[in-house]
């Protein structure tokens, strides 16, 4: 299921040695030569499609090693390797091939051929050349232009027999030197389809960064079907056709003795409830607390999704795993549940090009009362109704039979993301004491119940407390209680007490009070000289807080910072300080609307941040009379 | 040709089918021992395996060991010797972590061991339901050959509130006899865990011809073997309950806190580096036995010495004449820095990135070689054998690597001490993991063939004092005046002894390193050397492009080494400059200055401003609060003293309130903290100093410590008001 996810990995990998090269690379790719071409065996009745690939190395400074690597899996082989260095065969440069651990994944199919390629002196090159074959065209689909190094000249060539029915769709061209010619070979019937791409830039990688594909030139491969001699062998010509093929290894998931086990598991589970949506809850709460997260990617495994009984045997399973066993248990109580295939914010493609490449995660739907729900297991802390920042707003196809539904996971507004704090603070001496309040919600609450189950259970008040408490050691806080640290469907609240020492500075009659401890978004603004990417926040954020301050008797408020208001359509920033009779009202929101903030607005959100420092630097004076 | 290619195909198709038949006959095989061993391991008795519960106290633990279990056999017969070993562990899982941990094996038999391994689980329901996992079923593999078999088992059907029994059965078989016959071990058992452990047994059931060592370390009960009255086998067993968790604190050595025992068994024959022979048991101590033999080494060492150093010495000073009428310790530096800068090496291999400032030293060959030297200059010198404080005590050392090694050079009766372990440690100083650490001495005696005499009783490695080991710095404040929130910062920091070492690893380009080694025994640098010939001028010039290429990164150093000290970046690094490298013992200080500007010092106050002065002295968080009640010792870096001078310009039409809170003394017997601070004209000066008077204090003490502490941390949130005349 999570191919895509594998490139976009490995694309990571390749991203770190990008950085340690970077921009001021001691080794250039001067030559990348990219051939496909397709061959139909009548022996197989298969169309394969070889992939010839010559990249010339060469060295601007001084001489070095640079890994090379080449993937290869159940659908991929590595046919032939030929090395060059400084012109000569290298014979004792052995190719290893090993099994490749890729992030997430428990196991998968994925292998690497690699090496240490040397090159040997400025001016010097290597040159590598790899043969492979593509089994099933089934599996061909993205192809990144760039590289780790920055890339002089590149040519990408596909040789499409007329009988093979493509379609090639390009991605991120604009701004790049990147030219295409089709030309018709008549002896083989064939179109020539050439990319030829000057002076690309080697892969930057950076935090909240958008998906590769979103920031890479590159190229979607969209087999159709091949008229062959044997007939017509349809791959992904439409939508229809990718969800037939996903339908087939689904359709036999059910049987009678396992829907048996499943229905006595689901009526365990809901025992005692009542509503629909009760149940529908407690099947998720389930499903999430007790199914491990555990990704398997195994060929065509890795599309596959487990029996619901096996998962629910083994305790464990992926986003399809667990996506069929929610779907099963709420069948099994009567409720519509489906399969659903999408593709997470991760990936910039949409259906119009039907590819396994749309496509990275699993998760089901409920249909019930006229509306769809989306209910994704592998969020272990989010509620249903709420929707992860990664599939808001992304396409989904639905089973529905031999048919299917297309829709959209919707989109919430960044009020579903609460973070509210509430402080009543009195100054005592320098000291300032009071009760505070807090509130989670959403993918803010989920992010603290991640962190919270992510440490040890002895650890975990002590990591609680020291998160509230900033890790200020001057911060005493007493009497936490919480709503409960085991039901994620609520909203996470805490109360306790705040003891801040020397959190007020006293000089003369005058009390300086600075009334903002947490100072969120402080020193984030970006270096417009080294960030090459957007910015994706991980979610939309909702943050208040707000602090009352009771003033000392005989006291009164000389100075105070001017208040900050920035509203953009991405962004708003606000921070005012009220006076009250007796007290003043700190209120700070910070709220991200949207959370893919462009280059382009860098540089106001450098201005608007500076602004909200300037706040943070600036204290509340109160003055004896 | 058909018929020679239809033989071909036959006899690859016939070779395709044996193999494959091999294949599953191996297979075959390995799955009937998996499901013996299975039997094997669940059917033996033990009944702490046996247990469900655990005492009311670990009720909020993550995950409580209710019996863990080492078992070992080993047989030597004429055809085949065969070594076996169980690991076997009992886990309560209590929570999402040990979950997390516990939920998958992983299992790797690599050729060159020449081992199989077993793997095996049963899961323990609440309910008492026990569930025995299929290893064969649910194991993937990730390299399955002839070679390797290397794989994984995702543990099914586990929850929190489940028991998981796991273990992992090696076996490995060397040929019969004598000739068969190979050392096991050392294997170190723990007497803690990172859970608390409810039962902890190990058995060795070794055979009649097996001879063991054994050490017991750090007040683990002694263990001895004993032999089986029947079969004469050597039985080696220890059993441990309630074993605590293992603490993660501030400034441990869990080596020198943690009991624990080392084993290491053999049969006949194979003596290598085994102290008991024939069938006997040795419980040491060993450490007189392994210094024998490290004799030996250091004698091979001294034989092969090349005597280059000492000819580039005579040339370096002016011919032997000029030599003998040098004091020691210019004969000694020489010769300590030309080791140093042989072991740096050149820039040939490219690696020019600060990276190359962590890499070792070979130290016997340096030691040993570096007496040899002084002994063609008729110097006195000795090898001395310590150990890390970081790890085992030199009373414990169960093999020759477990001992470190230096050199005491002695002149008119004061001593000098050479340590190779980096290229950072000054001359005639002791590393300081050495440091009170008891040590032997090897002193070299003969003429060409080197002999080696050693001491019996250690004598006991000087540690140096705080005032030896210093960090200064000068800190001259200026704010910006149209924006009084921006802070300038020149800082100059000087620093010796151990307070130097880190700091010269990451700041120092190995291109200048290399070149002040080099410069210290009359050296060119490399790059310099290569150009002259004609042959190597290639390589010189690209050398040097790779040299350059990397010095604009020193920037970085320099800025990571600020938000290192802040726990903030600067806002702009406007100069760095290393004044001294530190590198020649008779320039020892490493001097670098810093101007740089932050923000987030200073805060806007009305008319006023606050100036946060305590956070000069850079993020430091005292003593944390878990550690009150501290049971284990405190083994620091060193003794030290940091020093601050902060001189702060009182921007015009302000006065500066408030500096009286920033006088403060507090101190006791092991460390103090004592600041001041006064106003002379527009000009605040602040004096920080912080000393911590050893390198070690019992648990004890540890209050003593914290209140010093803290009330340096007290110090970084101290602020003073710049108010507006």
């Amino acid at each position: 299921m999570k191919k895509i996810i594998i490139c976009l990995v490995i694309g990571t990998s390749l991203l770190t040695i990008a950085r340690a090269e970077g921009r001021d690379s001691n080794v250039v790719i001067s030559n990348v030569q990219l051939n496909y071409s397709f061959d139909y065996n009548r022996h197989d009745k298969a169309v394969k499609i070889k992939e010839e690939q010559t990249t010339t190395y060469n060295c601007l400074s001084y001489r070095t090693e640079i890994p090379i690597g080449e993937l290869y899996n159940d659908k991929t082989t590595v046919d032939e390797v030929k090395i060059t260095v400084d012109g000569n065969k290298a014979k004792n440069i052995i190719p290893q091939y090993q099994y490749y651990s890729v992030g997430e994944y428990f196991f998968t199919d994925e292998h690497i051929c690699n090496f240490l390629l040397p090159i040997e002196r400025a001016g010097s090159s290597s040159q590598v050349h790899f043969e492979k074959t593509i089994t099933d065209p089934h599996y061909f689909s993205t192809i990144f232009l760039s590289d780790d190094y920055n890339v002089q000249n590149k040519t990408v060539t596909f040789e499409v027999p007329r009988w093979m029915k493509l379609e090639i769709k390009e991605f991120n061209f604009a701004g790049h030197d990147i030219t295409k010619t089709t030309v018709y070979d008549s002896r083989e019937d064939a179109d020539i389809i050439t990319y030829t791409i000057k002076n690309l830039s080697a892969i930057t990688q950076e935090g909240n960064s958008p998906g590769i594909t979103y920031t890479q030139p590159n190229l979607l491969v969209h087999c159709e079907y091949a008229d062959v001699p044997d007939g017509k062998i349809t791959y992904f010509n439409t939508l229809a056709d990718q969800y037939a093929w996903y339908r087939s290894l689904t359709k036999d998931l059910e049987s009678d003795e396992n829907l048996t086990i499943i229905k006595a598991k689901a009526l365990e589970i809901t025992a005692g409830t009542t509503t629909d949506m009760d149940k529908v809850k407690k099947v998720l709460d389930w499903v999430h607390e007790n199914i491990r997260y555990i990704a398997f990617e195994d060929g065509i495994a890795g599309y596959k999704p487990q029996k619901a009984d096996v998962v629910l045997n083994k305790k464990y399973g992926d986003c399809k795993g667990m996506a069929n066993l929610t779907k099963e248990l709420l069948k099994s109580l009567g409720f519509d549940g489906r399969l659903c295939w999408i593709g997470t914010d991760h990936i910039l493609y949409d259906y119009s090009t039907p590819s396994l490449a749309i496509h990275n995660h699993m998760i089901t739907a409920l249909l019930y009362q006229g509306k769809t729900y989306f209910l994704d297991g592998t969020e272990t802390y989010i509620s249903v109704n709420e929707y992860a920042e990664r599939i808001q707003g992304r396409p989904v196809i639905i089973e529905d039979g031999d048919k299917y539904i297309y829709a959209t996971v919707p989109t919430t507004t960044y009020q579903q993301n609460l973070d509210e704090e509430k402080s009543v603070l009195i100054i005592n001496g320098t000291d300032l004491n009071g009760t505070v309040t807090r509130e989670w919600k959403g993918e803010e609450k989920e992010y603290i119940f991640a962190g919270l189950n992510a440490i040890e259970k002895e650890n975990t008040t002590d990591a609680f407390t020291s998160f509230l408490s900033l890790g200020n050691r001057d911060y005493t806080i007493t009497n936490l209680t919480n709503s409960g640290l085991t039901d994620y469907d609520d909203p996470l609240s805490v109360k306790y007490q705040v003891h801040r020492v020397n959190a007020v500075s006293s000089f003369g009659k005058d009390l300086y009070v600075d009334i903002d401890s947490r100072k969120d978004l402080n020193q984030t603004s970006f270096d417009l000289k080294e960030r090459v990417n957007d910015y994706w926040f991980d979610y939309k954020s909702n943050v208040h807080l707000q602090v009352e301050l009771a003033i000392p008797d005989g006291y009164t408020v000389s100075a105070m910072p001017p208040n900050v208001s920035i509203k953009n359509e991405h962004y708003e920033i606000t921070a005012t300080i009220s006076k009250l009779p007796g007290k003043l009202i700190y209120n700070k929101n910070i709220i991200i609307i949207d959370p893919h903030l462009s280059k382009t607005k860098f540089d106001q959100w450098n201005k608007d941040i500076k602004k909200l420092e300037d706040f943070y630097n600036e204290q509340i004076v109160l003055t004896r009379q | 040709m058909t018929k020679h290619l239809l033989k071909t195909i036959c006899f690859l198709l016939i070779s395709t089918i044996a193999f494959a038949q091999k294949e599953t006959k191996a297979q075959r095989k390995y799955e009937d021992r998996s499901m013996e061993v299975q039997d094997e391991v669940w059917n033996r008795k033990d009944s702490a395996f046996d247990v469900t519960t655990v005492p009311a106290k670990y009720k909020d633990e993550s995950a409580v060991i209710i019996a863990k279990s080492a078992y070992k056999t080993a047989d030597e017969s004429f055809a085949m010797n065969s070594y076996y070993t169980t690991i076997r562990e009992r886990v309560l899982i209590k929570d999402k972590v040990s979950l997390d941990e516990y939920s998958s094996l992983g299992f790797k038999k690599g050729e060159e061991t020449l081992i199989d391994i077993y793997v095996g689980a049963k899961i323990t329901k609440p309910d008492g339901k026990v569930i025995i996992v299929n290893s064969l079923a649910e194991e993937v593999l990730t390299e399955n050959n002839k070679k390797q078999r290397e794989g994984k088992i995702a543990i099914p059907n586990l929850q929190v509130g489940d028991i998981i029994d796991y273990y992992f059965r090696y076996e490995s078989h060397t040929s019969g006899g004598k000739e068969g016959a190979q050392i096991q071990g050392p294997d170190i058992y723990y007497l803690a865990d990172t859970h608390p452990v409810l039962y902890y047994n190990v058995l060795y059931d070794l055979d009649k011809a097996a001879s063991a060592d054994i050490l017991s370390i750090n007040g683990a009960k002694n263990l001895h073997a004993s032999r089986d009255e029947n079969s004469k086998h050597l039985i080696i067993t220890f059993t441990e309950r309630d074993l605590p968790k293992v603490s993660t604190t501030l400034w441990t050595s869990p080596a020198r806190e943690i009991p624990y025992y080392v084993i290491r068994y053999s049969f006949d024959g194979a003596y290598g580096d085994m102290i008991s022979k024939d069938r006997t048991e040795s419980t040491g101590p060993f450490t007189d036995i392994e210094k024998n033999k490290l004799k030996i080494a250091c004698y091979t060492i001294a034989r092969t010495c090349d005597h280059t150093p000492y000819i580039n010495m005579l040339a370096f000073f002016g011919g032997k004449r000029t030599v003998k009428e040098l004091p020691v310790d210019s004969i000694a530096n020489y010769f300590y820095n030309y080791y140093r800068w042989a072991q740096y090496g050149t820039f040939t291999d490219m690696n020019v990135s600060n990276q190359r400032n962590q890499l070792g030293m070979d130290a016997y060959t340096a030691a040993v070689s570096f007496t040899e030297m002084l002994k063609l200059c008729d110097l006195n010198c000795d090898l001395v054998l310590t150990a890390d404080r970081y790890s085992n005590r030199l009373k414990d050392v169960f093999s020759e690597g477990d001992f470190n090694i230096l050199v005491k050079v002695s002149e008119s009766g004061k001593l000098k001490w050479f340590s190779f372990n980096d290229f950072f440690q000054d001359g005639g100083q002791i590393l300081s993991n050495f440091q009170g650490e008891n040590a032997l001495l090897l002193t070299r005696e003969g003429g060409k063939f080197a002999k080696f005499k050693d001491t019996e009783e250690p004598l006991v490695l000087p540690v140096a004092k705080s005032s030896e080991n210093v960090s200064a710095e000068d800190i001259k404040v200026t704010l910006n005046k149209d924006n009084l929130q921006l802070t300038t910062i020149d800082r100059t920091c000087k620093e010796t002894g151990a307070m130097k070492h880190s700091d010269q690893q990451n700041l120092l380009l190995p291109e200048d390193v290399e070149a002040n080694l080099a410069a210290t025994i009359g050296a060119d640098p490399t790059t310099v050397v290569l150009s002259r010939n004609k042959a190597t001028r290639a390589q010189a010039k690209e050398a040097q492009t790779a040299l350059d290429k990397e010095r604009p990164k020193q920037k970085d150093y320099f800025k990571q080494e600020i938000k290192d000290q802040y726990d903030q970046d600067p806002v702009d690094l406007i100069s760095y400059k290393i004044n001294n490298t530190g590198l020649s013992i008779y320039n020892p200080v490493f001097d670098y200055n810093e101007v740089f500007t932050m923000d987030n010092f200073v805060k806007k106050a009305g008319n006023n401003f606050i100036f946060e002065v305590g956070r000069l002295m850079g993020s430091y968080t005292g003593a944390a609060k878990k550690d009150s009640e501290r049971t284990v010792d405190v083994y620091m870096l060193c003794a030290r003293t940091l020093t601050y001078n902060f001189s702060v310009a009182i921007p015009d039409g302000y006065t500066a309130q408030g500096i009286d809170v920033l006088n403060k003394k507090v101190g006791n017997d092991i460390a103090s903290f004592e600041s001041s601070a006064k106003l002379t004209g527009n000009t605040l000066t602040i004096t920080v100093t912080r000393i911590y008077n050893n390198n070690f204090e019992p648990a004890s003490n540890w209050p003593k410590l914290a209140t010093v502490m803290n009330a340096a941390a007290d110090f970084t949130a101290q602020k003073i008001l710049l108010e507006k005349k």
